[in-house]
């Protein structure tokens, strides 16, 4: 959390991932280069170049997009989503080496502008299998230079984190563009089943990993809930645990109910900051403590510590013999209610 | 430390230490990382197809002497030796322009700095990078007008054989049109879908359109492809390239070069692998 804009919000955690890519990185590179040597000895700078970033590229956007649901089903791979942004970003420079390089070496010197050659030299758009797949490709880098362009937090504040979150779900697009990208293009070339296989092996676990995922959200969402005078069963207060929450959806409105300090409080489960669920988020230093980014909030009126302004919807709370039930009709954002007590 | 506390921990990205259960997933998350790059590294290397030993000589500038020939393509004829009965030996080089263009427009320039009469009535020496592979010769003028290094006229005639083109008889291929500068070394591969917009590019700069055919003997043979007059139609072409394709047409042979003439509009017959 941060009052101003900084570029980078640096701490060691941060430092360690970020080093940790970079050195996964250059040992695919090298690891890259050094089998295509041994094993195709004419293999030329430029392939090296082009494959070897492209695949590198390809393997990143895979680990970045399973991250999200291994998350969601683990909450220890949390480490992973935090610095999130940081493997997209440079994923984003890798691709760009593969684009840049790709438009000069494939398009640039001819009698028409590159870009130009990139749109108009192969013209068979109304065919699928000779489709231009370099097209695709583009437009796939396009939608990740939006996303690394827009990844600081000053675009998620400026844009709204609903925009902000619908630009960055485009990423599927983009994964979509960059499958068809390799199946109309090297594929149709290489046509190894190893090669084919290895891409539905990444497709499969990527679609496998997100549907558990949303399984797992699913079954959360769906429980019945019962009903008492306006206030809606949560839980048996036992099976809160301590400085933890217990999520329930009523119409759609996710809230999150924390027992602290032998007491409860209910506020709204998503996170201003990127709408993380708070409700997986732990009581620390007496404040809600969002488990995506680390962003707080006080419990009892759903304001986040001063000097920070975000505020959360509240909610009133019931206990009967040992049940907690929430109102669901939401209070103003930031509004104080008195935490329950129950010891 | 209990499973039920383990359970509990919690992890706040900008608190230096990391509780202990979480760091040790996320230590074992990147050694799975470390071993699944190395696999995906090794088995891409194994997956793919391989590459062929052509040869562009980036940043290498060679000097060629011969005389330029205009038709059917313009290229150089290099005297390479004498054969056992003294005869002379040659070899023929097709010139390409620098980037994605044909050597036309090079060789005008060229011929203007000339002091006289047309540039294939000279034996030149022109500086240029090497392109090659299974045979054929490209010589690409890196250098623009400057890869004329040296000329002289030529006066004894008898020593360049005529170029002239000879019907050799009727003939069917089947495989792909290439631009040969790409083909014989400057990409790899520089065939197939995967190239064919830079193939397009290349013979719309007048690079002349090469149809690489596989024989009986499991080679390939290389022809030039022209219209039925000898003309150029790398336009006409353009939508072929890369493609598998059938070209029916008439063989002919000038110099080293296999040619087939062809009307691009009837002649020409995209087929499935």
């Amino acid at each position: 959390m941060s009052v101003k804009y900084v570029g980078v919000l640096w701490n060691k955690q941060k430092k360690r991932y970020d080093k940790t890519i970079a050195l996964l990185a250059i040992l695919y590179l090298v690891l890259f280069v050094g089998f295509n040597v041994l094993l195709h000895p004419t293999i030329s700078p430029e392939a090296l170049l082009v494959r070897s970033t492209a695949t590198l590229a390809l393997l990143m956007l895979h680990v970045i997009l399973a991250i999200g649901p291994m998350a969601r089903i683990n909450t220890k791979f949390l480490p992973l989503l935090y610095n999130r942004r940081h493997l997209g970003v440079s994923m984003f420079l890798v691709a760009t080496i593969h684009v840049v390089f790709s438009i000069i070496q494939f398009h640039s010197l001819g009698n028409v502008n590159a870009f130009v050659s990139l749109f108009a030299s192969n013209t068979h758009y109304d065919s699928f299998v000779n489709f231009p797949f370099q097209v695709l490709g583009f437009y796939a880098f396009i939608i990740i230079l939006l996303m690394a362009a827009t990844s600081h937090d000053f675009w998620l504040n400026n844009l709204s984190p609903k925009v902000w979150k619908s630009l960055h779900m485009l990423v599927y697009v983009a994964y979509a563009l960059i499958i068809m990208h390799v199946m109309l293009g090297v594929i149709q070339l290489e046509k190894s089943p190893l090669l084919i296989g290895m891409l539905a092996v990444g497709m499969l676990t990527i679609i496998t990993l997100h549907l558990v995922a949303a399984y797992k959200t699913h079954r959360a969402d769906t429980k019945e809930n019962i009903e008492e005078e306006g206030f809606v069963f949560v839980s048996n207060l036992e099976d809160i645990k301590p400085n933890r929450a217990k999520v329930v959806t009523i119409a759609n409105e996710s809230i999150a109910v924390f027992k602290y300090e032998g007491k409860l409080s209910a506020v709204h489960n998503a996170c201003k900051h990127q709408n993380g669920p708070l409700g997986e988020g732990k009581i620390i230093d007496g404040c809600i403590t969002c488990p995506w980014h680390g962003y707080q909030y006080k419990p009892n009126d759903g304001c986040a510590p001063e000097p920070f302004t975000e505020k959360l919807h509240t909610y009133d709370l019931r206990l009967k013999e040992g049940k907690v039930y929430v109102n669901p009709n939401p209070k103003p954002e930031g509004t104080h209610i008195e935490p329950l007590s129950y010891e | 430390m209990s499973k039920e506390e383990e359970k509990d921990d919690f992890y706040v990205g900008y608190i230096d230490k990391a509780p202990k259960s979480i760091s040790k997933l996320s230590r074992r998350f990147v050694w799975h990382i470390t071993i699944l790059i190395v696999l995906v590294a090794g088995l891409i290397a194994i997956g793919q197809r391989g590459f062929v030993n052509s040869t562009f000589e980036f940043g290498n500038v060679s000097e060629l002497s011969g005389k330029i020939y205009l038709t059917p393509q313009p290229f150089l004829k290099v005297k390479t030796g004498k054969d056992i009965f003294g005869n002379p030996l040659y070899k023929d080089v097709l010139l390409i322009g620098y980037g994605k263009y044909g050597a036309m427009s090079t060789l005008e320039e060229i011929e203007s700095q000339l002091n006289e009469s047309e540039i294939d009535t000279y034996e030149v020496t022109l500086a240029g990078t090497l392109v090659y592979y299974d045979g054929v010769t490209l010589f690409e003028l890196t250098k623009g007008a400057k890869s004329l290094l040296d000329y002289k006229k030529i006066t004894r005639t008898s020593e360049w054989p005529s170029n002239k083109p000879n019907r050799i008889g009727n003939i069917t291929l089947e495989g792909q049109i290439v631009d040969p500068k790409c083909y014989f070394g400057v990409m790899k591969p520089g065939h197939s879908k995967p190239h064919r917009s830079c193939a397009i590019r290349c013979i719309s700069g007048g690079i002349p359109p090469f149809m690489v055919a596989k024989n009986e003997n499991g080679t390939f043979d290389y022809y030039i492809v022209l219209g039925e007059s000898g003309e150029a139609i790398n336009k006409e072409v353009l939508d072929y390239v890369a493609d598998p394709v059938k070209l029916t047409g008439s063989k002919l042979k000038a110099g080293e070069w296999s040619l087939i003439y062809l009307n691009p509009k009837i002649d020409i017959e995209r087929i499935k692998e």
